[in-house]
């Protein structure tokens, strides 16, 4: 998986997130579109996975990076700045899910690009790929968002358990059994699905 | 181990994070516990599925839309601008509408008392003494002409002196002021006037200045403000000549918004016509009447003809601003009694009035002429 790498990748070019930041803060206002095009990519998928609607996803999206320009000042450089930024993220598409919960949710469709990622499918395996992704995305917007958000950065994002705590801002002891029963919220909302899986099997 | 110590455990065997010693009993525990090993097997299923989502490509342009905003946010100044912002309405927009709006609400506001004043205005003789104000210039002045035309040959003095006090700019010196009043009113009245500014404006007020100002047809008309001063209410030239034509604001263009504060303000009532006037001489009153013997009874006649209780305009009031010299106050509230009975007043302070003379200021006067028959 490339998503492990994608902080390699951003100092490889040449200047850090942080020093990036530190021109934003200068007044320069083109160092901050190296941090659009490094984290764009992870930012959008989470929240896509949050929300589970592509159209909601990229509204968010924009609205956490805006967010971040606005207090880049306030931006002291003693976290990773992708740290900061999942937090951003995180507290927006929570409070997006909240606004759409509140509201009749609308059924949504996962939408057919999930297919296209996977090196040459059968149309039968596309079919239940899918399928089983349409579940996983609708059992990930029936968890809580905070357990979503655990979920999604640690087996998605693969961030690592120290950087969880610092986005969510708890102990990693926290994390771990946030985490943990996470999982099992998930696993028990796509138990009937696997065991119908199985015996089909 | 147990079944809920390992189940605690699981995630973090999942991931190998354990230490050795726990990842040995976990996995112990697992050969021998089928419940145990099924809930693994959910869990990393779970893990799985999460970890090969595929990652989705942000939208076309979305790097360039997000920059077009930064762009935007960084070129908008901050504060009560970005209040705004949402409305998509730039602050001229607004202001302009605002400023709209203040001139409807001041139109609407004059149009709605010109028609309350207007129905009154027909009806207002009929409770106004037969002798108008107007002709109380002739009071302190024995030589004042007794036919018409000799009246309006007089104007032009009237005129002069009333444009002198015009011209003199407010900082001038009282002292100044008053001793070109002075010397107005010392002047013999030639008819012709030497200042061709003066006699124009003469020109302009003349017709005007042969109406008594609290006659019935001008409430309503709104040109007391061109009034020649000496004429008004019909002070002795003392006062007259010293009131500014400029500050005989049309009582219907004061909204309550734009109403000045005055420094004093009184509540007089009309006097009948036979008690009013007492200082007047027999030569005067014999001139007066001579002079308006073409108005006089057609308004007595108006009088009588229509019973008060049909008048519309029982109720009419009359408001009337003069602007009054700090040192000449006490002249004018003296004349003002004598003209009509005062039923309050609310008089400016010793203090004010001793700033107002020291400062040169006029007082604003607000005189509230209110007819006999008004409760």
């Amino acid at each position: 998986m490339d998503r492990s790498n994608q902080t390699k990748e951003m100092v490889a070019d040449g200047i850090s997130d942080a020093e990036c930041v530190r021109r934003v803060q200068r007044g320069e206002t083109d160092a901050f579109e190296t941090l659009v095009r490094r984290h764009e990519k992870t930012i959008f998928n989470l929240v896509y996975r949050m929300l589970g609607d592509t159209e909601e996803a990229a509204e968010v999206s924009q609205e956490v990076f805006l967010s971040a320009f606005r207090a880049a000042g306030q931006f002291r450089g003693d976290a990773n700045f992708s740290t900061w930024l999942y937090r951003i993220a995180i507290n927006h598409a929570s409070t997006r899910r909240k606004t759409l919960n509140s509201r009749q949710r609308k059924v949504v469709p996962i939408e057919s690009a999930d297919s296209l990622h996977d090196p040459q499918p059968g149309p039968l395996e596309i079919l239940e790929q899918q399928e089983i992704r349409e579940k996983v995305q609708v059992a990930l917007n029936q968890l809580e968002p905070d357990d979503a958000a655990v979920i999604l950065l640690r087996d998605l994002q693969d961030v690592s358990y120290n950087e969880v705590a610092h986005v969510l801002e708890i102990p990693v002891g926290t994390v771990k059994s946030r985490l943990h029963r996470a999982r099992q919220a998930l696993k028990s909302r796509l138990k009937s699905y696997f065991s119908a899986e199985r015996k089909a099997v | 181990m147990t079944c809920a110590e390992v189940q605690l455990l699981l995630s973090e065997y999942i991931e190998k994070s354990l230490d050795t010693v726990r990842m040995k009993a976990v996995e112990t525990h697992l050969l021998s516990c089928g419940g145990c090993h099924a809930e693994t097997e959910g869990l990393m299923d779970c893990i799985r599925q999460i970890s090969e989502l595929p990652l989705l490509d942000p939208p076309i342009g979305f790097t360039q839309r997000v920059m077009a905003h930064v762009r935007d946010i960084e070129s908008r100044p901050a504060g009560w601008r970005r209040v705004l912002a949402p409305f998509r309405i730039g602050p001229p927009i607004q202001a302009t509408a605002l400023v709209l709006v203040a001139i409807v609400a001041v139109f609407l506001y004059q149009k709605e008392s010109q028609i309350r004043g207007n129905p009154a205005s027909p009806a207002v003789p009929s409770i106004l003494p037969s002798r108008s104000l107007s002709d109380d210039h002739s009071a302190g002045k024995p030589e004042q002409p007794v036919a018409s035309a000799q009246r309006r040959a007089d104007t032009p003095r009237q005129a002069n002196s009333t444009a002198n006090t015009v011209r003199s700019p407010m900082r001038e010196s009282r002292k100044t002021a008053s001793a070109a009043a002075v010397a107005d009113q010392s002047k013999p009245k030639t008819p012709s006037s030497p200042d061709p500014e003066a006699n124009s404006a003469g020109d302009v007020k003349n017709p005007l200045s042969r109406r008594g100002p609290i006659q019935a047809q001008e409430i309503g008309t709104g040109m007391e403000g061109l009034r020649s001063s000496s004429d008004s209410f019909g002070f002795g030239p003392t006062i007259g000549g010293s009131l500014r034509p400029g500050f005989f604001l049309p009582e219907r263009s004061l909204s309550p918004v734009t109403e000045p504060s005055a420094d004093a303000e009184f509540v007089v009532r009309r006097r009948d016509a036979q008690t009013r006037d007492p200082n007047s001489s027999v030569r005067s009153e014999s001139a007066r009447q001579s002079a308006e013997s073409d108005i006089a009874p057609a308004v007595a006649k108006q009088s009588l003809a229509s019973p008060p209780s049909q008048s519309p305009s029982i109720n009419v009031r009359e408001i009337r601003w003069f602007a009054v010299p700090a040192d000449q106050y006490n002249q004018f509230r003296k004349d003002l009694a004598s003209e009509a009975s005062i039923d309050s007043e609310k008089t400016i302070g010793a203090s004010e009035r001793d700033f107002a003379l020291q400062s040169n200021r006029e007082l604003l006067i607000k005189v509230i002429i209110v007819s006999p028959a008004e409760r």
